[in-house]
């Protein structure tokens, strides 16, 4: 589905990302994980058209893809830190990604997928839980059609049972045939929902291969950069 | 004393009116534009110059026509000029920019126009008044009241009931993240630089058919949409409109006291509240 | 401190003021003095603007202000003219004290807007004092006396010295710890508040100098003319002129004044030799502001250095 070469991105002189290659297949999700500052949420970034400083190739369904065309081209991102329209309602965050791009994401489909934002719609991100903001931002970018889906660190500072609901609602997602890829904290968690496992290390990939079974321990040394 | 009121809500609507355009360009674009008063003064020339043209065309005409003209060179400036500004980190070099356009505008205003006092004839509209519950009002003014209120309920709707309007507070709050949701930022910058223009216009028209501008006519309207901003926050409709009926009757009952007292207890009223303001701490 | 070449340009100021005092006529004497003038009010506002960060559309006030302070002090008193003008920058700069100890609680656009709010009141207020005799202007008589002979040859002495001793100060100025914190505030706000710059004393230093110096440079002018009214001194045209000159030569250093002015009185004198409008020149120098700014935000100056060290 979409297939990365050989990504570098910089922020001016500084290289975020070198040689980053890796694949995301429709219907399964790819782990992203990594240390603090690895690069993770930059590719992600690149991915969605946020990083104007980019090299390498990228190709989406079998044709070339410019991030700057990602909403045209059904390439989504839940950012980090979820970034929410604060002056728009819940209801009109999630109109904002309605752009013509035929799918199954409705808004009373969205509403089904998480039934507490249908009680919830006028109201403002700011007045939400943790949780209900995630699940806004996780809408918002749905509504758009996504064939892929970009989720940064969307279990960040939940409650567990909340974290449980929203990778529910991520599994239905990747049963209609998205493409995920995912990154998380919790490399267990991260690696539990996913087919494939990329480990970042400083911009570079330090550790590539099935996601089944990998846990921190075994995965620290690519983690971490030491030998284990 | 009633009609000391009425004068003043209308003139107020009317600040109200060129302090929605400016909120728009401060609240959405983040720019400070300083070109707003000439479009003011280019929507009363457009009108005094299509009425000269075609006397007989109707008021409402005369509005559309001002509306568009400035409109539409409000979305060229911006695209042109002001949105390659805004790539700047410095968001002062967007105001200069603003700036620099509005000394070409109004130079060149006083090019083909000079800089006499020009006037709209409204015909007998200036005389009729009409009789309301025992109390005889202009029939102008309540026409420029009605014009008032109707364009800031459109406005209103505009952006908060339609799906541009989602638009430009999605802008507002998050542009790259309206960007990558595939708003079209540029567009959206565009359109709104060109409301906030037609806007201008729109009072600058109704400002002429109350006392004849002049090109010097602008930088005094600019000053007036600034303090009703200010005083009323951005981005907030009905604040800024209940800010410019406040500085409407300021001025009007100031002139009750003191004929030429002109615009002095107007800026000395909002110099007292922007001080108060700042010293409790209440101000971005 | 002070270096030695750069005593000699002072010096050599007051010789070349001398000479030319004697030697050009009238006219150009004029021009000469106007040129110096608006380059001081423009390196104040480059300096409060392109250093210090507040843009300011109001500093016309203090053009006004000190006008006024000279022509109503000299008018009224026996003191001696030109140790009354000496007196207006320093009066004025204290008298903004108050002024900006409210003015720097606003910050950017409200800074800016603020300050043009109270130069319309003072302006205004100003129309209603009876001694200003509002738009029948005012006539300088020092003492009570006309003054004799031709006052534009000591103006241009003094503004010669005092905008090459302006550039003189300025180095001086910037190469102390003050001067340094300026830069820094200058470069990065947030980070000169974090090393420890107090930003809004020296924001308030910024103010009240810059204040001095437009009442000093709009005083001098005034001599030359002998006339002045509210409508005149206070005029919007003093401070786009300040901020033409400054965007156009260059924000935050020095030399952008000296360039912008060159270009403004040059760019006025040629159109209109070429019998070109006022409206007409007004228009290009918007045009080109809009089109410097876009091109090189930071004006000519930075740029045009930046080929020489090249090239
Ligand atoms: N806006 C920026 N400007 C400059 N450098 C940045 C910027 N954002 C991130 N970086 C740098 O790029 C590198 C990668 O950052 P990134 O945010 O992609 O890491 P991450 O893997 O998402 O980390 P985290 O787990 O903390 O979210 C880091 O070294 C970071 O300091
Ligand atoms: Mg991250």
């Amino acid at each position: 589905m979409l297939r990365l070469e050989g990504i570098g991105a910089f922020y001016g002189q500084a290289r975020a990302l070198d040689g980053v290659s890796l694949a995301v297949e429709a219907g399964q999700s790819h782990a992203l994980v990594g240390a603090n500052g690895a690069g993770k949420s930059t590719l992600l970034r690149l991915l969605s058209g946020l990083m104007p400083d980019w090299r390498g190739a990228i190709v989406l369904d079998g044709r070339p893809y410019d991030p700057r065309h990602a909403a045209a081209r059904g390439v989504a991102l839940v950012p980090e830190g979820r970034l929410l329209f604060d002056s728009l309602s819940v209801e009109e965050n999630i109109l904002i990604g309605q752009r013509g791009r035929p799918g199954p994401w409705s808004l009373q489909a969205l509403f089904a997928l998480f039934p507490i934002l249908s009680e919830k719609r006028r109201a403002r991100p700011a007045d939400l839980s943790g949780g209900q903001q995630q699940m806004v931002a996780i809408a918002r970018a749905l509504a758009t059609n996504p064939a892929v889906l970009l989720c940064d660190e969307i279990a960040l500072g939940l409650a567990p049972k909340v974290v449980d609901e929203v990778y529910a609602a991520l599994a239905q997602v990747r049963a209609q045939g998205l493409a995920v890829l995912l990154v998380d904290q919790d490399i267990a968690r991260a690696c539990k929902e996913s087919v494939q496992v990329t480990c970042l290390l400083k911009g570079r990939i330090s550790h590539q291969g099935p996601a089944h079974g990998v846990t921190a321990h075994s995965l620290r040394a690519a983690y971490f950069g030491v030998a284990a | 004393m009633i009609d000391v009121l009425f004068q003043g809500l209308t003139l107020g609507a009317l600040y109200g009116l060129i302090g929605a355009g400016l909120a728009l360009n401060f609240g959405i674009l983040r720019v400070v534009n300083l070109a707003h008063g000439e479009f003011i003064t280019l929507g009363a020339f457009m009108a005094v110059g299509l009425v000269a043209g075609q006397a007989a065309l109707p008021l409402p005409l005369v509005l559309a026509g001002a509306f568009a003209g400035a409109a539409l060179l409000g979305a060229l400036m911006q695209a042109a000029f002001v949105e390659r500004a805004m790539a700047f980190r410095d968001p002062m070099v967007a105001m200069l920019v603003t700036f620099g356009l509005a000394v070409m505008i109004r130079n060149g205003l006083l090019e083909t126009l000079g800089a006499n006092l020009r006037g709209l004839d409204v015909g007998g509209l200036a005389q009729a008044r009409v009789d309301f519950g025992g109390q005889s009002f202009g029939l102008l003014p309540l026409v420029t009241l009605g014009i008032a209120a109707a364009a800031f309920t459109l406005l209103a709707a505009l952006i908060f009931r339609t799906r541009f309007g989602r638009e430009v507070r999605a802008v507002s709050d998050r542009p790259d993240i309206a960007a990558m949701m595939g708003i079209r930022v540029a567009r959206v910058h565009a359109l709104v630089a060109a409301l906030s223009a037609g806007l201008a216009a729109l009072a600058g028209v109704l400002l002429a058919m109350r006392a004849s501008v002049s090109p010097f006519s602008g930088v005094a309207h600019l000053l007036i949409a600034f303090e009703v901003v200010v005083l009323g926050g951005i981005g907030r409709i009905r604040g800024v409109l209940v800010a410019g009926l406040f500085l409407g009757l300021v001025q009007v009952i100031a002139q009750r006291f003191d004929a030429n007292a002109g615009m002095l207890y107007v800026h000395l009223t909002f110099f007292l509240a922007l001080v108060l303001r700042a010293l409790t701490g209440r101000l971005a | 401190m002070i270096r030695p070449f750069e005593l000699a340009a002072v010096a050599l100021a007051l010789g070349l003021g001398i000479l030319g005092a004697r030697m050009l006529d009238a006219g150009l004497l004029f021009l000469a003095c106007e040129v110096l003038t608006l380059f001081i009010m423009a390196q104040m506002w480059n300096l409060l603007a392109g250093y210090g960060g507040q843009v300011s559309l109001g500093h016309q006030v203090f053009v006004g202000i000190g006008v006024y302070a000279l022509f109503l002090t000299a008018n009224a008193t026996t003191l001696p003219l030109w140790l009354v003008l000496a007196g207006v920058p320093f009066a004025v700069a204290l008298a903004a004290i108050p002024l900006g100890m409210v003015m720097f609680h606003l910050k950017a656009a409200y800074f800016a807007v603020g300050m043009w709010v109270v130069a319309e009141i003072v302006q205004q207020i100003a129309y209603k004092m009876p001694f200003v005799r509002g738009t029948a202007g005012l006539v300088l008589r020092p003492g009570g006396q006309s003054i004799q002979g031709y006052p534009e040859q000591i103006v241009f002495v003094i503004a010669l010295v005092a905008a090459v001793g302006l550039m003189v100060a300025l180095r001086v100025f910037l190469r102390t710890r003050a001067g340094l914190a300026t830069l820094a505030l200058r470069d990065n706000e947030g980070a000169a508040r974090a090393a420890g710059v107090n930003v809004q004393r020296l924001h308030l230093i910024l103010f009240c100098v810059t204040a001095g110096g437009c009442a000093g440079a709009g005083a001098l002018y005034y001599i030359t003319t002998l006339y002045v009214t509210p409508n005149d001194a206070f005029q919007l045209n003093w401070i786009v002129a300040m901020m033409v000159v400054t965007v156009i030569g260059g924000t935050g250093t020095l030399a952008g004044p000296v360039l912008g002015v060159a270009i403004l009185i040059g760019l006025r004198e040629g159109m209109t030799a070429a019998g070109f409008s006022g409206d007409q020149y007004w228009i290009v120098m918007g045009l080109l502001s809009v089109a410097v700014l876009l091109v090189s935000p930071r004006g000519l100056w930075p740029t045009l250095a930046g080929i020489f060290r090249k090239g």
